[in-house]
This record gives C-alpha cells, structure tokens and sequence, in this order.
C-alpha cells in the first residue's frame, strides 16, 4: 500500500503547489470583459431587467447587442440616478431567435462578449435558493428558467407531469458560454432519480404517472458559481421526433462550413439499410446528401460510376455543424467478376488538418499555442479517377457510440470549386507561467496600440492563391495593415493600430478575405474567433473559444499606449532583392517600465530570420536593418512586425482619479459655501424680530439642512475618490509591445546586380510567406 | 492402489538397505545416508508398480523427452517459476519453461547449450543434470531427485539410449485422466489417487508417481506429492487438480456432513432447489429464515449499501403484507442508492483512480456514466459492449475512461478476461496457463481485439481521443514473433474486415448466448457479492481445475441470466428474493461447520463506505467530503481519493482502484479497525458533535426507554429486548460525577451517557456486520 501511496501524495503535493498561482505581477493591461449578464436571455416582444457583472468595467457608458433589435438602458432608481449594472433590456418582438452578443461599452472601451439569448417561450429568472426537495422551484410546461448553480450545490426543480405526456428538459449552458458542465437529473415525486444526462444536457421523459416530479441540476464536479449559469428549459412536446433544443453558440471549426452557395437542406437523403455492400444506395455524381450516423457499426455505403481522369471532392460536415462526431471516408474501387468481389482502396479521407496547431497546457510553463480549433474532424478532401468503373464510399463515425444516439451528416462530393474561409483571433504571445489572462481579448484599443491577430484559412478544392485581407468600418483613427495570407499557405498575420491622437470612437468593424480565384473576385467576411473567459490558471480551467457574432472595435484615449513602435515615415519602404534596407524607428514612451531594455523579435516566417531589436527603455530612436542577401526574400510586398515583453510600471484610472478629484473639489467649494450660507442664515434668524423670527428660523434649518448634505455628499465623493486613488496605485504589468506594422516591397534587383538577386530558390524550400506571384511588386512609394 | 499404499510400507525393509548398498556402490562410494533409504522405495516401488502398470506403451520402448523426462523435471519442481523457470532468466544459466510447456526448448538446453555439458552420454549417472538434482554436486535447489530413484533412473536411461526428444512414431499424449474423478468421502478420510495418461497409440499409462497434486481449498484437503489425499473436517465440494505433462485433470470430492436433513425451508425460486438439493446430498440442514428485522437490515447492506432508517425499519416491521420481503427488494432496486453502491463496485475494478488534480472531471464522468446505466437498468451486454468498444472523448462518452486507465494491451487482455470472464490470463502471456488450457496464442488472440483502437488528442489535457482505427487486427504472439487474428477464448479465429471495429466483434462474441464464460462470471461475481463466497471462489479464477461447488446452481443462475437479456436488476431480485438468501445467520446443531454450501448467511463485516455511513447515520454527524455537496453518502465517492481524506475508508480497507480484482478490499479485521472505533477523534467528534444524534435525544422529548428503543432500530434494525432496554434506561440513569467528585449537571450527564450508549451500540459486532 505504501509504495502505492508516495507517488499519489508527491503528486498530489506537486498539484497542490501549482494550483496556487504565484502572480507576483499582473499579466496585461486591463482590458474590459463582460463576465454575465442575469438573466441570460429573454422572451421576444419583453422588456427583461438585467443585472451584469464585469472586469475592468469601470465607467460603463452602455450595454451593447449585436443585434439592433435588442436596446438597453441604464435602470434608474426613483430619484432619476442610474443603478449601477443594471440595465433594462428591450427585445424588439421582430428579433431573431438564437444567441447573441452583448458586451459593455467601458472608458477602456469595448467589452469581451457573452451570449445574450432569445427565444419565444416565457422566462423566469430563479430568485430564491433551491437546493433541497422541500424549496424546488416550480417550474411551468413551455418556459425557460435562468438560474446559476452553486458550488457543492444542486438546484431543484419541480413540475407537473402528465401521463404519457412527452416532456423535454433541456439545460443550455457550456453551448452559450457558461463554465457548468451540467448534470440534469429528472426524479419522482420523492426525489428519487429515475434518468440523468451528464454530457449533453438534455432529458427527454414520457411520465408513466400523472405527478409531481423533480429536476435536479448541478456541475459535473460540483463547482458552482455566477460563471456557472443556465438557461432550463421545460417543454411539453408532441410526437417522437427529435428533441427540441435551444439555440448554442459556433464552434471555431464551424467557420469553414458551409461552403458559398450551398443550399439550407440537402436535396437526397440517405436511405437505410445501407451498411452492407449490398445494401449500397446507389448514387449519381456530383451529389448533395443528408444521412446520419447511428450505432458504432453503422456504416454508409453508397456506390457510383465514375469515368478516368475525372477529380472528385469530398466534403463531410458534422462536427462543425456542433455534433461530436468524427466522420471518416473510405472510397474503393469495385471489380465484379461473377460474384466475386476485388476491392481497391482508392481514398481515404479523414480529418481537416488544424491551419494552426491548438494550445496545449505544459506543466510550469505557459499555453503553447493559440486557444482555437480551426481544423476539424470533419472531411474535406479530394479523390482521383484513375480507371472507368464502380466506385464504392463508405461514410462511418469513427466516435460513434455503441447504443444509437444518431447524429447528423451533410455529404457533398463535387467537382473541385476552389473557395476559401477565413477565421481571426487576437493573437496571443507566450509570455511565462500563468499566463492566461492574455487571452480573452476584446478589440479595445488604447491610441498609440497595435494589435496582432492571427488569421487562418481553410483551402477548398485546390485554391492555393494568395488572399487578401480587408478590415471595413473601422473606428476614425484606427487602421489594419498585413492583411495577406499568402499563396499556398493558411495562416497570416493581420495587425489594427489606434493613432495617437484616435479620439474615443467605437464601431462594428468587418474583416473580409479576397482572392482571385478563376479570374473571378471572390469576397468572403471574415469570422472572428474569442476566448470564452479569462483563465487565471489553466490546470484548473482551460480556455474554451468559439466564433463571435461579429466584430467590434473601439479606441480609447481614458488611457494611452505605454508604448508606441512605428517606422519613422512609415508609408513603406522598398528594397532591391539583395540588397539592405534601413528602417528608422520611432519610439514613443508614455510609461514607465522595469528593466533597461526591450527585447524586439520580428514576427512571422518571411522576416523571421531579422535580428532582434534590443531597444533601450526610453530610447526615443531606434532602427532595423534587413539583409535582403542573407534573408533571400524573393520579390514581392511584405509586412513586418516587431513584437516583444516589457513589464510596465502601469498607472490604471488616471482619468477617473483626475475626474473624482475634481468632483471633489467641486463639492469642497459647495460645502463652503452652503457653510457660509448657513451661517448667516442662522445669525439673521438670531436677529430676527419676534414676527419674522419664524419664517426667519426656517430659511436657518433649511440652510442648515443643505450644508449637512453636501458634506455628505462630500464625504462620499472623498470615499470614492480614495478608493479610486487606491486602486489606481501603480503595478508592475507584464504584458507584450506590438509595434505598427510596416510595409516592405522586395523588389528584384535590377539587372547589373543579377548576381545576388538571382540566387536560386530550391524548389519547396521557399520562405513561407512569399507574395502570390512572386514577381515583381506594386512599388510602395 | 493398495499395491502402492502396500509398497509404501515396506519402506524400512532389509531389501530396501541392500539396494542403498548397492547405488553406493555405484556412485564410488559416497556416503548417501539416511536419505537413500527412502529414494530406494521410491525406486523399488516405481520399478515394480510402472512395470506392471503400463499397458501397451511397452516398457522397452527408447525414451523421448517429451513423454518421459520432462515429467520428471516438472515432478522434482525444476521447471518452477521460482527456480529454473524463472521469467527470461532461468538460474544460474539454465533456463528452462514454466512446467515443461516448451519441451523443445528445454531439451535444447538441456541437450545442446553449453557444448551438451549438462549431459554426459558415456556415463550417463555423471551428468552434470543428474549430480545437480540429486544434489550430488552442489545445488542451490537442494536434491530435487533421489539418486538412484526411478526418476533418477528414467533419465540415466534416456542419456543412455541417445537422448531421443521425439520420434514421429512416438505415442503423443492426448489426455490425462484422474481416479476416482468424481468420489463422495467422509471427512477426515484419505484417498490415494490414480492418474492414467492415455496417449494416440491407444497406450494408458499409470502416471500417478509424476503427476502434481494440487486442492483447490486446501481447508478442506490436502493432496500429497504422492496423490494421497486427506480430508479435513469441513463438509462440503472439494476439487484436487491433477497436473502431468501440460494437462489437467480434476478429482472432485464430495464431504457430506451427513446429517439428517428433515425439514427445508420453502422454495422461493430455483436457486433454493439447487442450494436445498445441495445440501440434502451431503446431509447439512440449513438454518430457519431469518426474521424480518435481519431481512430488512441485511438486503438494504446488500442492495443498496445502507441501513434501513428508523422509520423504514419500523413500518416494515409493522407491515403485515406476506409479499412484504418483496417489495422492499423492489423499492431498494429503484432506489439510486443501489445504482451509487454498486457503481462504486464497478468503479475500482475499472481503476476510476486519481493520481493528478486534473484526473477529477474523467473520474466523476466515468462513475456517474456506470452509476446512470445501472440506475436505468442497462442490460449487461450493453454496458460491456459500451465499454470495451467506446470511442470518443470523455466529455460526451464517459466510457472511454477506461481506455485511459487501462492502456497497455496486455492490461487490456487480462482486464477483460478477468473481470467479465472470469478468467485469469496474465501467466498466458509468457507461458501456456499452467492449471488451464490457456496458451500465448489465446492470449495474443484475445489482445488483437484491441489492436485497432486508435487514440488522438483532445481538447482536454491528459484526456485522448478514442477511435477504431482501421486496419486489420492482429496482435504478435510474443513468443513465436507470428501474427494471430482477434479470437474469444476457446473459440476460432475471426476474420475481420479492416473498417469494422474488433471490439464490437468481442462484445458479440462476449455476449452471445453460447459463450462458456461471460454469464457465469457475471453472476458468480454477484452471488458472491450476496452471500460472500462464489460458487467458484475467487470469483474471477473459473476454470476446470477450480470447479463451482454448485455447478448446477451456476448454469441455472448463468442460463436465468441469458434469457433476462442480462437483466442486472433482475439477477439480484432472484437472488435476494430466493430463500436460500433469506436464511438466518445463525448455525443450527449441524451446519456451524459449513463454509461453502449456503445453509445460512455467513455474516461479513460492512464494507468501509457503508461502515462510514452507518456511522454518520447512527450518530447523526455526516462525514463532509472536499468539494461534494454536505449530505454526499460514502458509497456515493466517485473515485479513491477521498480515502486520504478520510481516515475510516483507509482504516476499514475501501480499495484505491489498482485491481481488477475485488480482493483488493479488504475485509478483514485488524487492531487499527479496532482502534478507531474506540478511540479515534474522528469518531470521538461523531459522538459528541454539536446538533449530533446524542444531542438532539437530550434536547428531544419522549421517554428514555424510546430514545433506547430508536437508537436501536437506527443501528440493529429492531426494537431492544426488554434486557437490552432494562440495561440501558439504568445506564443512562446513573448519576456522574467529574474528577473532582463533584456531581455533573444532569444534561450535560445524560448527553454524555447517551455518547456512551451510542459508542457501545456502534461498537457491537450486530452494527459492524451485516447478519
């Protein structure tokens, strides 16, 4: 027993430590983030009152949807002041049922999102504890109860069952960003559990007996919390069909699906029984189909013709339609010769590789990649016709489970279309142990900031051009630059800059891919990926991400950039393939930081190879030299970024400790007066004579009366303001320094200076990043 | 056999000391000793009873090694695992196989390694394999073989005659058969037994002298080198395995007790005919049905892991419906406290340990995923099948935790085999299974079903993908580097097609309604749950040479099973419904002796978790658990981790999930047992908690005789007899005093005497054991 009991306890010690986060610093600037919003949604046609909760949500100017049709405004308390984080939210009754965005305008600017729903049964927000049998919250059929559990908590519920009444309990909750991983138990009338779901939510219970019966929620593990909400929904429902349930947020893989022009629903389903070779539906190419995957070993068979030299592809959508299923494709040729069968494997199609490989957790360090899953199990692939003859594909689950709990399938098999999809995320730079916090970003942007972000593509049917970036409806002030993911490859670099002097603004802002494809223009929006929440400590929790409904952008100037990085007359710079480029760089410093210097590390492949920049705190110039010869950057226009850590000696709230003082100030200078008013009232009451003494009196106490309560409006102004003193003392804050991007345009060298320009390329050993044509560049200046 | 028990007594004769004189003679000289004299009988007698016992394998015939001396060497233990058998190694150089199971390598060594130094054909008696088993030279192993010895002689003669290993005309040995195989005996008697090797020729030998002797409860009987078997007292079915050259063989011996069986209790169902017929065969009279109280208490233990509350036990008592027993039975199968107990079973043969912080979320999944299908009553099949053929990742299918914990092949094998075939396969690995049939073949047979199952990452850390991965499956026998397709045990090889997933291939196999193994270790490993020995015990060691002491009770449970669609729920009504179940704990004037054959319950100390909620129950105070919901039940803990938090679940043996085996809990008695419920501060807390049970008695009204009469039903089930009360109203109507003499505030007394009488109840062996 011993021997098993030492490892366990070193562990488990080991565990012990790393689950106490040691943050000496902060990580990041501030950035505001929109943590719940209670309820989580609403009926349409009501107005529904909401409470929020928030970090670095100071100064909340507005509550924001990404639908129009959704307002809110600031409660108000009976003598006309706004109450803080409540809000009164009006859901046009023409709004569109589903999930939605909503985030907080903030002095920092714009909040991370959380999911507004809408829906039209009626809803109820829990406002009273539930977790025994005896205080079950009673529920009504066709209604959505929002509740949040608590930690080593279950929450009751009850309703009213009817024999052989159909009923639907489904709990929405990790789909519409809560951390519950919800456990839904539906018990009898004496609360003993008759059915549980432990990973998908939902309950699905026909009463054997009219009765009162129980619906028990809780975490997975126990955890509980505000983060830990849900939306119950309780639904009488006709027929055997497929369980109602309520609309989820996008996965990131979801962005890739589905491909332009491709019809809401599929022309031909799939027939069963065709699991056998025999049973094989018989098919004709190209086709669109809509099948589902049952047991384990249920397989799909479907047989066509297909003619030498034709090029078919394959696409598979299933995961990213928000199942959790991994679709595989076989295809074999089949010869018959009487009954005998000879099978020849032809393809076999699997997943759609990641563009960019996901984050891992490592032990004692931080998360290695970015937080995304862009690729997917689904299949997106292609299969060459070497022979005239009959061609066999069989579609299976590869994680289907052995009992049948079907899950959808859309297969098309085409003639090649080539297209493209794009996704971006803020991009996150690995900066030490516990890092995470750096990785639920909003677009807010501080004048003076760049932000990076990382855009990857998914390539359909052989498209390996270049694609081109746009940003759209962007802020006055704030630009885009680097929007290229070049040829044959599935990742760039896209960075937005806030000018120094942008003025507050926000917008909602649009990011487009385009590539000439076939000699046509194709133009495709751009989705934009989030994480979920901000993670303190992996191990514990790690980040979870999906598509946001669109994209926000807003600039401020409550606070600066600590530091701003540009090419000084950045309007591009040119350079001969083979020769040197001098960049001069300006620095400007708004903040103090630890240390002497900043290390500045090129981004990316092309100029990967640049030397780093080691750029003295306070150094108000500095400059980058590019060795065209040494790189052997073949021609063509480039973007180059620097990106490195600083700590700064970050002094938050600057503004608001400017306003409270003044504030304070302000009702300094009322006290006195009010005193001196109060004063001489009181001494022209002691003066009074006898027949104006009372009305005399009176105008005393009134004075009086003032004075007390502007020195206690100055007492809370004081408070506030040594709150906001407080909270505004400088920290040290790790967080990592993008500089603008600047624009490079290799040209090939001019024809007496072949010799270095013309250095041979190897085939395939090409830097990534190379321009689409690989020819000669637009000049920039 | 008389012959044999004959020759044995001439051991001490004259003759006997002039052969000693002679072989000391013949080995120059030596000074053999006392020691000789019984290798001369030996000698002498296997001489004279071989020579007449042989018929048709023709005593003249040139020896081989596969027929004559590896038993030799499987007799003197040479080939024993701890000697040269030893794994990969062997002693001292020489290697040999476990039990001669590899003849041809064993004669490769003996004959060819070493320049052929361990034989010496020109004078064969000087072979170094001889002088070391006879320990005439030196022998780390001591004398292994007598010299001069039949055994000694056999092989002298085979070296003699050119070492033959085998010819292609030589007999091959197709059975061994043992004598009497089936025999009923009175205890305390002996039996010699007589082993024939009947070999392709048509020729039957007496092997009796080579064969190994083995009993399968050696409580019962003991079995000699010599195949002399003595009884002991206790009555019952006894099985002495009979082991030569590779086969088995089992002797099965009935011990009646021989008592009058007159009366049986009533039949409930066709477990009690088999138990009752049992029992009337070997004469032992089972004990009455137990009374209701000892019925109520003893199937909520046994359902649903908890004692009847007070008010349970009350009404049921109350309750004058004869099908009262019945619906008790019904009501605790549909309770989620039967599916929280027995997932708690499952959960530690399925290793739902926690050795990382980050293993909590896969462990509450997977035993919340066994505790839902047996709430719901998943047939058995299903949940194997959803088991051993899951794929995907943990969040949406919990099942493939398994995989997680279970990775090697090679565990994955002697996982399944053992816990849902009751097979033990792990010796099969390296060697053939020496007591079964079992060979690395069946081994890498059964592994290849495993062979396809892909894994990739997930999205969660330390947690994998489950896939099929296609392909063919086929898993390399270690030992003859060949690859062998997916087979079940026993059963022909299956030709799989690369898309189709091998595991739903052994789940069919598994579950088909033909399988030899699948039913039976289900509902023997469930029988034992109930009654505490298996029919076959342990219950995951099934095999020939192990046999059920019901064998006709075991197919009826296993067919019963089979044709309920593998109904979980279902067995354990029949079971506990049965009369055979219902039977009182205590012994009759006959079958206090009886250890094996169900005439009463055998009562069991309470498992650790039920132990620790019976506690938390009698004094009130619920055992908080890190992270769970305060009123979170001990047999409702997802993995083992809680039992570093509390120290109870340790002390009383709840096991940490490394075993597939069940004998990882233990459940046996030990002073640190004894210790805590005495006098650590654990249960000291219990007893003298703030709103515990002592307190709220002080503070409740009622007379003292019925705060004696609930506390009683609360621990035993059953109202105090009028002793018990008598005792207890005086207990806790004596006046205390403090140490200074002084007489203590009668409260606070009466608190203090209630602890007393709660700590004694808690203590008594009718608490600590289910009866």
């Amino acid at each position: 027993m011993s021997r098993g009991t030492t490892p366990f306890f070193a562990v488990y010690l080991t565990s012990l430590c790393l689950a106490t986060p040691c943050l000496a610093q902060q990580v990041c600037l501030p950035a505001p983030r929109l943590l719940t919003v209670t309820p989580m949604g609403g009926q349409l046609g009501t107005t529904v009152d909401v409470t929020v909760t928030h970090q670095n949500g100071d100064s909340i100017r507005e509550l924001l949807f990404s639908t129009p049709k959704i307002s809110a405004k600031p409660m108000q308390s009976a003598d006309g002041k706004a109450v803080p984080n409540k809000f009164q939210v009006i859901i046009a009754p023409d709004a569109p049922v589903g999930v939605h965005d909503a985030r907080l305008l903030t002095s920092l600017g714009v909040s991370a999102a959380r999911t507004f729903s809408v829906g039209s049964l009626p809803e109820v927000t829990r406002t009273k504890e539930n977790q025994s049998l005896e205080t079950a919250w009673a529920l009504h059929a066709n209604s959505i109860c929002n509740a949040a559990t608590g930690k080593r908590a279950i929450d009751y519920y009850s309703f009213k069952g009817t024999k052989g009444r159909r009923v639907v309990v489904d709990c929405n909750a990790a789909r519409i960003d809560s951390k519950l991983s919800p456990v839904v138990i539906l018990a009898d009338s004496k609360g003993n559990d008759l059915i549980v779901n432990r990973t998908s939510g939902v309950l699905d219970y026909t009463p054997e007996s009219d009765g009162t019966y129980f619906i028990k929620i809780h975490d997975l593990t126990f955890q509980g919390g505000t983060e830990h909400f849900y939306r119950l929904a309780l639904r009488e429902v006709d027929g055997s069909g497929p369980a109602p349930r309520q609309e989820t947020t996008a996965r990131v893989s979801a962005f890739s699906w589905p491909p332009d022009g491709l019809a809401p629903v599929a022309p031909v389903s799939e027939v069963e029984p065709n699991n056998q070779p025999s049973q094989a539906q018989k098919i004709t190419l190209p086709c669109d189909f809509a099948g589902s995957f049952a047991t384990a070993d249920d397989t799909d068979i479907f047989e066509f013709q297909a003619a030498k030299g034709e090029v078919w592809w394959v696409e598979v959508a299933s995961e990213r339609l928000g199942l959790n299923t991994d679709p595989a494709v076989l295809i074999q040729r089949v010869v018959k010769d009487g009954e005998k069968e000879t099978l020849t494997d032809v393809a076999e199609l699997d997943d759609m590789a990641a563009p960019m490989k996901m984050g891992t957790y490592q032990p004692a360090a931080s998360y290695s990649g970015p937080a995304y899953q862009a690729g997917s199990p689904d299949v997106l692939g292609k299969f060459e016709v070497k022979e005239d003859g009959l061609y066999r594909l069989q579609l299976r689950n590869l994680t289907s489970d052995t009992r049948n709990r079907g899950s959808a399938y859309r297969l098309l098999i085409r003639k090649a279309q080539p297209d493209f999809a794009v996704v971006a995320w803020a991009a996150h730079q690995r900066l030490r142990q516990n890092d995470f916090g750096t990785i639920s970003k909003p677009i807010a942007l501080r004048s003076g900031t760049t932000m990076a972000f990382e855009v990857v593509t998914v390539r359909r049917d052989g498209f390996d051009g270049e694609i081109n970036l746009g940003m759209e409806d962007l802020p006055p002030g704030v630009t885009a630059g680097g929007l290229t993911i070049p040829a044959g490859k599935v990742q760039g670099m896209l960075f937005v800059t806030a000018a120094e002097g942008a003025a507050p603004a926000f917008s909602i802002a649009r990011i487009v891919g385009r590539a000439s494809i076939n000699g046509n223009m194709v133009t495709h929006p751009c989705r934009l990926a989030s994480v979920l929440w901000p993670v303190d400590y992996a191990p514990v929790e790690l980040p979870k991400s999906r598509l946001v409904a669109d994209v926000p952008v807003s600039v401020t100037d409550f606070e600066k950039a600590p530091v701003s990085v540009a090419a000084d007359g950045n309007a591009g710079f040119q350079v001969n393939a083979g020769g040197t480029l001098k960049i001069p760089l300006r620095i400007t410093w708004r903040s103090e930081f630890n240390g002497t210097s900043i290390k500045l590390k090129p981004y990316g492949s092309v100029f990967g190879a640049v030397k780093e920049i080691d750029l003295p705190i306070k150094a108000a110039t500095s400059e980058v030299v590019l060795d065209m010869a040494a790189l052997k950057t073949p021609p063509g226009d480039y973007t180059l970024a620097f990106s490195g850590i600083a700590v700064i000696k970050h002094r938050p709230n600057q503004n608001a400790v400017k306003a409270a003082e003044a504030e304070q100030q302000k009702a300094g200078g009322e006290v006195a007066s009010l005193a001196a008013e109060a004063k001489g009232q009181a001494e022209k009451a002691a003066a009074a004579p006898a027949e104006g003494k009372e009305e005399a009196m009176k105008a005393a106490k009134a004075a009086a009366d003032k004075h007390k309560a502007a020195e206690v409006a100055m007492a809370e102004v004081t408070k506030r303001l040594k709150t906001l003193t407080d909270a505004a003392a400088t920290k040290d804050v790790l967080d990592f320094i993008v500089s603008e991007p600047i624009q490079v345009s290799v040209k090939a060298a001019p024809a007496a200076q072949t010799a270095p320009a013309q250095t041979p390329v190897a085939p395939g050993t090409a830097p990534s990043g190379t321009a689409a044509s690989g020819t000669a560049a637009q000049p920039q200046k | 056999m008389k012959r044999f028990e004959k020759t044995k007594s001439k051991t001490p004769t004259s003759g006997g000391r002039a052969w000693t004189g002679k072989l000391s003679e013949a080995f120059g000289g030596l000074n053999l000793g006392g020691w000789m004299r019984r290798a001369v009988w030996i000698f002498a007698a296997g001489w004279l009873g071989l020579a007449g016992d042989s018929q048709g394998a023709g005593a003249a015939a040139p020896l081989n090694f596969v027929n004559d001396i590896e038993p030799v060497l499987t007799k003197a233990s040479c080939n024993s695992g701890g000697c040269h058998a030893k794994a990969g190694i062997g002693q001292r150089g020489f290697r040999l196989s476990v039990l001669g199971f590899e003849p041809l390598e064993d004669y490769e060594h003996i004959v060819k390694e070493g320049k052929g130094r361990r034989v010496f054909s020109a004078a064969p008696e000087q072979s170094l394999l001889l002088l070391k088993a006879a320990n005439i030279v030196p022998h780390g192993g001591g004398k292994r073989i007598e010299p001069g010895s039949e055994e000694f002689q056999t092989v002298v003669r085979w070296i003699s005659e050119g070492m033959v290993y085998e010819r292609e005309s030589d007999p091959k040995l197709v059975s061994v058969e043992v004598e009497p195989a089936r025999i009923s005996l009175k205890a305390r008697s002996t039996q010699q037994l007589r082993v024939h090797a009947r070999y392709s020729d048509g020729s039957v030998r007496d092997v009796s002298r080579t064969a190994l002797y083995e009993a399968n409860d050696k409580s019962m009987a003991e079995a000699s080198e010599e195949g002399l078997v003595t009884l002991q007292d206790l009555p019952g079915n006894v099985a002495v395995m009979v082991r030569y050259s590779g086969l088995v063989s089992v002797s099965s011996i009935t011990i009646p007790l021989g008592a009058p069986v007159e009366k049986l209790p009533a039949s409930k169902n066709f477990i009690d005919e088999h138990v009752f017929a049992n029992l009337k065969r070997i004469g032992i009279p089972p004990s009455e049905v137990c009374d209701d109280a000892t019925f109520l208490r003893r199937v909520s233990l046994d359902v649903a892991g908890r004692l009847p509350t007070e008010d349970e036990a009350k009404a049921f008592l109350g309750n004058q419906d004869p099908g009262k027993r019945d619906a008790v039975i019904e009501a605790l199968l549909r309770s989620s406290g039967y599916a929280d107990f027995f997932a708690g079973k499952w959960a530690m043969l399925l290793h739902n340990k926690r050795d990382l912080a980050s293993d909590t979320v896969s462990n509450f999944a997977f035993h919340s995923w066994i505790r839902d299908n047996l709430l719901e009553n998943t047939p058995y099949d299903v949940l194997v099948r959803e088991l051993l053929a899951s794929t995907g990742e943990i969040g949406t299918n919990p099942a493939v935790a398994w995989f997680k914990r279970v990775k090697e092949p090679q565990q994955q094998v002697e996982d399944v085999a053992q816990l849902f075939l009751g097979v033990r396969m792990q010796c099969a690995q390296c060697h053939h299974h020496p007591f079964e049939r079992w060979s690395q073949r069946d081994y890498y047979s059964l592994g290849a079903f495993f062979s396809q199952v892909g894994r990739k990452p997930s999205s969660t850390p330390e947690e994998e993908v489950i896939f099929h991965k296609r392909g063919i499956a086929q898993a390399e026998n270690k030992k003859t580097k060949q690859q062998v397709r997916p087979a079940g045990l026993g059963a022909k090889p299956l030709e799989i097609a690369p898309d189709e997933d091998p595991r739903l291939r052994l789940a069919d196999w598994m579950r088909d309604k033909t399988n030899p193994f699948f039913a039976k270790a289900l509902v023997n490993r469930y029988w034992k749950h109930f009654f505490r020995r298996g029919l076959v015990d342990p219950e995951d060691d099934i095999r020939d040479t192990n046999p059920p002491t019901n064998p006709e009770l075991l197919d009826a449970l296993a067919s019963k099973f089979v044709e309920s669609g593998y109904d979980l729920k279902g067995l354990i009504r029949t079971i506990t419904q049965s009369t055979a179940y219902q039977l009182s704990s205590a012994p009759n004037a006959h079958n206090g002796i009886d250890q094996q054959n169900f005439s009463r319950y055998y009562p069991r100390r309470l498992p650790a978790e039920v132990l620790l909620d019976a506690i938390d129950g009698l004094t009130g105070m619920p055992t908080n658990f890190p992270d769970l919901p305060p009123g979170t039940r001990a047999t409702s803990l997802p993995d083992n981790s809680y039992n570093r938090t509390t120290a109870l679940l340790k002390v009383f043996g709840r096991p940490e999930g490394l075993s597939v085996c069940e004998c990882e809990r233990v459940d046996s008695a030990s002073l640190a047992q004894s210790l805590h419920l005495l006098n650590s501060a654990d249960i000291k807390g219990k007893l003298a908690g703030a709103n515990g049970r002592a307190e709220r008695l002080v503070k409740s009204g009622g007379t003292e005789a019925d705060k004696i009469r609930s506390l009683y039903f609360t621990a035993f089930s059953r109202p105090p007899s009028t002793e018990e009360s008598k005792q207890a109203e005086e207990y806790l109507a004596r006046p205390l005093t403090d140490t200074k003499g002084e007489p203590v505030d009668p409260l606070k007394a009466k608190r203090i005497s209630l602890e007393d009488l709660i700590w004694a109840l808690m203590n008594a062996k009718e608490f600590l054991y289910n009866h």
